[in-house]
């Protein structure tokens, strides 16, 4: 943990050292500490929420591939978008990402409530569930596009492609406090989602309350998630392939899991976001992309030396 | 077969085989080839530049469908429409045109084998830059056996040439479509060549619609702050605006039709550019 912390540290450093314009210009002080340091803050604070979203959810039903795409979530906070998007309230400063982050939390209730039966949410149903709102909301998103003007299309494919073009210092401190409470939550809940990884029988005769358990971690990482969403857009692989690397390199313990996780995706996303900022000069490239091109050669390296 | 049906049926023949002779095949902007009847009477225009040009060229009355967003001149505006990003087909059809014309920006790579199954010819023209623009008229107008075809196309590029300003002091200017993220004209668009004809400085070095960053923003602040009016509110530029406090650029608003449609009003939008830069030079102290 301490080499992933160092690593974390080097890479923000990294990050604050290098960008479109040199550390000792005549704005270097006013581009420094209002429009990189926030970025690269907001950068750390996003990857850290979707890898521990990631996590969470992986623990939570079970099944290795669940992140906060697939149950939906995301999709929740892009139909919100789009659709605010296309109806032109886009025109108000600050709406868009107020109503990505009720839609996002709006999925979230509704997967959990769909999946929910007789005081038992069954993790396959959850996953079932978060995959038809999926599809749902790929429909509304793309009827939602259809009926855009052309800049309005292309303003939201924009979002959806993923940017931390807005970070701001309030952006940084919502995500900040936000993920901040989350992690007290998951960590609180730890040593329960660690027994409920071998089994919810298991889990049970061990004296846990299961279903609290879930409804507390769901909760916990969809909000954050929510709002990392709401400010970045759309980055994916960072919740599927974090948790994955640290199981596959390190420890499989949820409790370590939590805290490792955090540190790596915050790892990922500093180092996507820098390349994607100064790889090619003048303009910028969506950070989605790196995130993947950086993490899945690592990944399948890994996973190939694990068998 | 009765004896009345024998003629009526030959002169049928007669009818499609001379149709058939003045029918010609010629190559669009994009080199496609394109098979046209040699007189037009009917078309329908995608692209609102396009329809600006047709009636310039004197053809206004040969349009029989516009795309949604054909807004000028006022008589366009009154036409069929036919659909916006995505034209719709049926009733393209319904309005039974000879060529359909798109313009190469806008057009999509599905629809001119679309309109080929239901025998309509699609047309696509090239005017993606400022110095297209006439000799596109001068094209569309021999396609269009237009009336005023050498007038139209002469007095744009009159209007164009009339425009050039050699500036001592050239205003740095940048051009936001968006503003979260920021995106900008880049080098090589059509916007581009607006400034470059009226002797100001992009700021933005990259080709195309690049995304732009803060920092550059503040590294290589511009004099000129441009934005699409509707398109881009002032509450937007505000907010972006109050990310940047160091940049002080002034701000200026432009008609968004006007200054992104490549067409005959190409002149107008270099005279608007011009008044701002001129008030600039004027009101701002060496």
């Amino acid at each position: 943990m301490l080499l992933l912390g160092a690593a974390l540290v080097a890479s923000v450093a990294l990050a604050i050292a290098f960008g479109a314009t040199s550390l000792f210009g005549e704005s270097a002080r006013l581009i420094i500490l209002q429009i990189r340091l926030p970025r690269v803050l907001l950068a750390a604070l996003v990857g850290a929420t979707l890898a521990v979203a990631g996590v969470t959810f992986q623990t939570l039903l079970r099944n290795p591939l669940a992140d906060p795409f697939i149950l939906g979530v995301s999709g929740g906070a892009a139909c919100g978008a789009a659709v605010a998007t296309a109806i032109g309230l886009w025109r108000f400063p600050g709406v868009v990402p107020l109503i990505a982050f009720a839609g996002a939390c709006g999925a979230t209730a509704a997967v959990f409530l769909l999946a929910r039966r007789r005081d038992h949410t069954d993790p396959t149903r959850l996953l079932l569930s978060g995959l038809v709102l999926n599809a749902f909301f790929s429909a509304v998103i793309l009827i939602s596009f259809s009926l855009s003007r052309q800049a309005d299309l292309t303003a939201a494919l924009r979002w959806m492609m993923g940017t931390l073009f807005g970070a701001t210092w309030t952006n940084v401190t919502l995500v900040g406090v936000l993920l901040a409470l989350a992690m007290i939550v998951l960590a609180y809940v730890a040593g329960d989602l660690r027994l409920l990884a071998f089994g919810e029988d298991d889990a049970k005769s061990r004296g846990v309350d299961v279903e609290r358990v879930k409804f507390a971690g769901f909760a916990a990482a969809s909000i954050v998630t929510g709002a990392a969403v709401a400010v970045s857009g759309i980055i994916g692989f960072v919740g599927l392939l974090v948790p994955h690397l640290i199981r596959l390199a390190w420890r499989r313990d949820f409790r370590f899991l939590l805290p490792l996780c955090a540190i790596g995706g915050a790892i990922l996303l500093v180092i996507s976001d820098l390349l994607s900022r100064v790889l090619i000069r003048s303009t910028e490239l969506p950070i989605g992309a790196f995130t993947a091109v950086l993490g899945v050669p690592f990944f399948l390296s890994l996973l190939r030396r694990s068998r | 077969m009765s004896r009345g049906r024998v003629p009526r049926f030959l002169f049928l023949l007669l009818l499609v085989a001379c149709r058939e002779q003045r029918v010609a095949t010629i190559h669009d902007d994009l080199d496609r080839p394109v098979t046209l009847p040699k007189h037009i009477h009917r078309v329908i225009t995608i692209a609102p530049n396009l329809t600006e040009i047709v009636f310039a060229l004197g053809s206004g009355d040969k349009i029989a469908g516009v795309d949604d967003h054909s807004n000028f001149p006022a008589a366009a505006a009154k036409l069929p429409k036919v659909g916006g990003m995505q034209p719709n087909l049926e009733k393209i059809a319904s309005l039974k045109p000879d060529v359909v014309l798109a313009s190469s920006e806008g057009n999509q790579p599905a629809l001119g084998p679309a309109l080929e199954a239901i025998h309509i010819p699609l047309y696509v023209v090239r005017t993606d830059r400022i110095g297209e623009i006439p000799a596109a008229m001068e094209r569309l107008g021999a396609l269009l056996e237009s009336p005023r075809t050498q007038a139209a196309a002469d007095a744009v590029r009159k209007s164009v040439d009339a425009q050039r300003r050699n500036r001592a002091r050239k205003p740095r200017v940048l051009f936001a479509v968006w503003t979260d993220p920021l995106y900008v004209a880049g080098q090589n668009t059509f916007t581009n060549d607006i400034f470059q004809q009226c002797g100001a400085e992009n700021v933005v070095t990259a080709d195309g619609w690049p995304q732009y960053s803060l920092e550059t923003f503040v590294a290589h602040p511009p004099d000129i702050l441009l934005y699409p009016r509707g398109a881009v509110t002032p509450e937007q530029i505000d907010a972006l605006l109050a990310r940047v406090p160091s940049a002080k650029p002034r701000v200026e608003a432009l008609d968004e039709d006007v200054f992104q449609r490549p067409g005959p009003r190409v002149g107008a939008a270099a005279a608007a550019l011009n008044d701002i830069l001129d008030r600039w030079e004027r009101e701002t102290p060496h």
